[in-house]
């Protein structure tokens, strides 16, 4: 039997609220006030091994937005019901159908203003400072829902809000920017179960695994994460550096025997990670970089010990790399062509690594115009492990609110690789999307 | 400075001449073009006046914004609607929002001088992209986000030519860097009003990409400008983009609202 605890964060996003509702009240100006709704349904089936749900999920997203003068004001939520967990025999003795089958997130909800040549960002907010398509490399300061392998929904919906002081200085055509984060917040992991689980809950067959995730640490002066980030344009060069001293986002396992259970208990160690992106129009192409040095960042392990299994999986520390360039091409009409080559090095061996001493990846992004108006989009990402991830899609707008799509997510490989570990979340999906705004 | 989004927006509609227009100058024998050394009857304008009085015919100067729905056409089957609302600082900073459809609404993007960034709600993060790049049919990047030719283009007078019964001059321009939309536009100005009636748009190769027809000029902020446009695909004339501007104002943007970090 595997038992998780999913601990889900009490955000307190009253006290800005309530700012947020006082400032309408009270500013002087007229303000404008809009609102957009997103209602999402998507039913995803299995496509490797027997056919069933994969998901089931109803979405609404909601964010109101308040602007007088130089101020603004946003407040963001979500919610989701998913009725897949329940339904197939495959999850329901799993922490997945307690942990994933419904949830209410607040989103963005923050207060700006902008003046003097400054613009300060107060609440829970998603800061971007990576250049690259699909995964996250540069893109290190929010934390990730990596529940669905980043491939649920929209980029930015994987993006976990945290509260944040965001100051940036404008000077000409560079900016400084300055955050301040209290109190860190982490990844969210599937749990176990899910199509996209840990492998530590089976690494100890015949044993009782229990997962305890980390999402925060307490509100104290040394939890705090902070962030400095210049960028500037220099003969059309958009080019940025980057230093972060943070948490790590990413969970690594410290097992130990209680009793006949193996819990594993998530630890994120203090990291720094200094970076670096730019990008330039060419004409013909858009080229992209971004790179980024993390010393001494923990990676799991896993090298089976007999007599004490449960100090098999351990973590080990290596210099991390990351280093990715793409090619947008501009010239092929309706039609956009990106290739993407990223490559993560780690500057030890780690024996038994989960993550390769240097992985390559390969992306290439294609889609189009078809039929007028119907959207074509292919996906194809290559490891230098052998695994593939392709994903499809095709969308059809039904009217000027509503679109349907039609996709498939596939995955290739060894059941140790990159991609090929989840082979058996492999599906297709029909998803239908409406969109309300007003102000 | 001039408004460069204005610029680009006119650009299309300059480079199209009204569907009639076009139809009249190449079906009707009357047409006659001068050769490149005739003398124009510029009287005392040069060829860069002329084009920068052209420009005007197409958007204003300053700080300002617009509305432009655009449709595209495949024959006579229309394809798709959009519309956006622009706003345009001194030709220099443009910032393009998507209105409609709803679907695609809170889209932007941003130009700064020759840089392009594309802003997806659904990303929550600006994407380089590129002028040349496609916006929706037949209309690129630049088409809409510069709007005036002035400052991107050297301009000569290389003839005269008759369209729909009047007199106009044929300018070539030259684009004065690489990272402009087009390498080579001609223009043809009316030598009476200066408001420009079609434009062609070639590669770097010389390859004819584009043509564009000017019309409708009506009052917008002073000065009657192209409330009209029609982009045709030179290879494909039947696929076409109609442009309709409306909704001029006058703005006072300051330069932090043509930011990246000014975008969610």
């Amino acid at each position: 039997m595997i038992v998780s605890s999913p601990k889900k964060p009490c955000r307190k996003y009253g006290l800005l609220f309530a700012a947020i509702l006082s400032f309408a009240a009270h500013a002087r100006d007229p303000f404008d006030s809009s609102y957009n709704v997103r209602f999402t349904s998507r039913a995803a089936l299995h496509l490797n091994g027997p056919i069933d749900q994969a998901m089931h999920r109803h979405t609404i997203d909601l964010e109101q937005t308040l602007k007088a003068d130089r101020w603004t004001g946003v407040f963001g939520a979500r919610a989701y019901a998913e009725s897949a967990f329940g339904v197939n025999s495959r999850y329901s003795s799993h922490p997945v159908l307690a942990a994933e089958s419904q949830e209410f997130v607040a989103r963005d909800i923050y207060l700006q203003y902008k003046g003097a040549g400054f613009q300060t960002r107060l609440g829970w907010q998603q800061v971007v400072w990576g250049e690259s398509y699909g995964f996250f490399f540069a893109d290190i300061v929010n934390p990730k829902d990596t529940r669905e392998f980043g491939l649920g929904g929209d980029l930015t919906a994987q993006r976990i809000t945290v509260p944040m002081a965001n100051v940036v200085a404008f000077l000409g055509e560079s900016t400084v920017q300055v955050l301040y984060i209290p109190k860190p917040y982490f990844n969210l992991s599937p749990a176990l179960g899910s199509d996209f689980a840990p492998p530590i809950g089976n690494l100890f067959p015949g044993t009782d695994v229990e997962v305890h995730d980390e999402r925060t640490k307490a509100l104290a002066f040394n939890n705090g994460e902070f962030g400095i980030r210049a960028t500037t344009l220099f003969a059309g060069w958009d080019l940025s550096a980057f230093y972060f001293n943070y948490f790590d986002r990413r969970p690594s396992y410290r097992p130990s025997l209680v009793g006949p259970t193996i819990v594993a208990t998530a630890a994120h160690e203090p990291l720094q990670t200094f970076g670096l992106t730019g990008t330039k129009d060419l004409g013909p192409w858009v080229v992209r970089f971004e790179s980024a040095l993390t010393p001494q960042r923990p990676v799991d392990a896993y090298v089976y010990d007999s007599l004490n299994p449960e100090l098999s999986y351990y973590s080990g520390h290596a210099d991390e790399f990351l280093a990715v360039a793409g090619f947008d091409y501009t010239q092929w009409k309706d039609w956009r062509l990106s290739l993407q080559l990223s490559l993560n090095a780690l500057g030890t061996a780690i024996p038994g690594a989960f993550i390769r001493q240097n992985a390559l990846n390969l992306s290439i992004v294609t889609g189009g115009t078809v039929f007028g108006n119907h959207e074509f989009n292919l996906i194809t990402n290559y490891a230098n492990d052998g695994s593939s991830l392709w994903q499809v899609s095709y969308m059809v707008p039904i009217s000027s609110r509503l679109e349907a799509t039609f996709g498939a997510h596939l995955f290739a490989g060894g059941a140790g690789s990159q991609f090929g570990q989840f082979k058996g979340a492999t599906r297709a999906f029909v998803q239908i999307r409406g969109f309300f705004s007003g102000g | 400075m001039k408004p460069l989004l204005l610029a680009l927006l006119i650009a299309p509609l300059a480079l199209a001449t009204p569907k009639k227009n076009a139809a009249k100058a190449t079906r009707h024998p009357a047409s006659a073009t001068k050769p490149a050394g005739a003398k124009p009857s510029a009287k005392t304008l040069s060829p860069a006046e002329i084009l920068r009085k052209a420009d005007d015919a197409r958007a204003p100067e300053g700080s300002f914004s617009f509305q432009v729905k655009i449709t595209d056409y495949d024959g006579a089957s229309a394809l798709r609607t959009n519309v956006y609302k622009v706003f345009s600082k001194d030709d220099k900073y443009a910032l393009i929002e998507t209105l409609a459809p709803t679907r695609l609404q809170g889209r932007k993007i941003l130009l700064r001088g020759e840089d392009l960034w594309l802003y997806l709600p659904s990303v929550k993060r600006p994407t380089r992209i590129s002028l040349q790049q496609r916006l929706t049919g037949e209309v690129a990047n630049g088409d809409i986000a510069r709007t005036r030719f002035f400052d991107d283009y050297a301009a000569k007078i290389t003839g005269q030519e008759t369209i729909g019964g009047k007199p106009h001059y044929v300018l070539d321009l030259h684009a004065k860097s690489e990272s402009v939309t087009y390498r080579r536009v001609q223009l043809w100005v009316d030598t009476a009003s200066y408001q420009p009636a079609k434009a062609q748009f070639y590669a770097l190769s010389g390859k004819l990409l584009k043509t564009s027809n000017y019309s409708d000029f009506a009052p917008a902020l002073g000065l009657p400008r192209a409330s009209k446009v029609v982009i045709k695909d030179a290879l494909a004339p039947n696929k076409q983009s109609h442009l309709s501007y409306s909704q001029y104002a006058r703005e006072d943007l300051d330069d932090s609202f043509f930011t990246k970090e000014a975008l969610p």
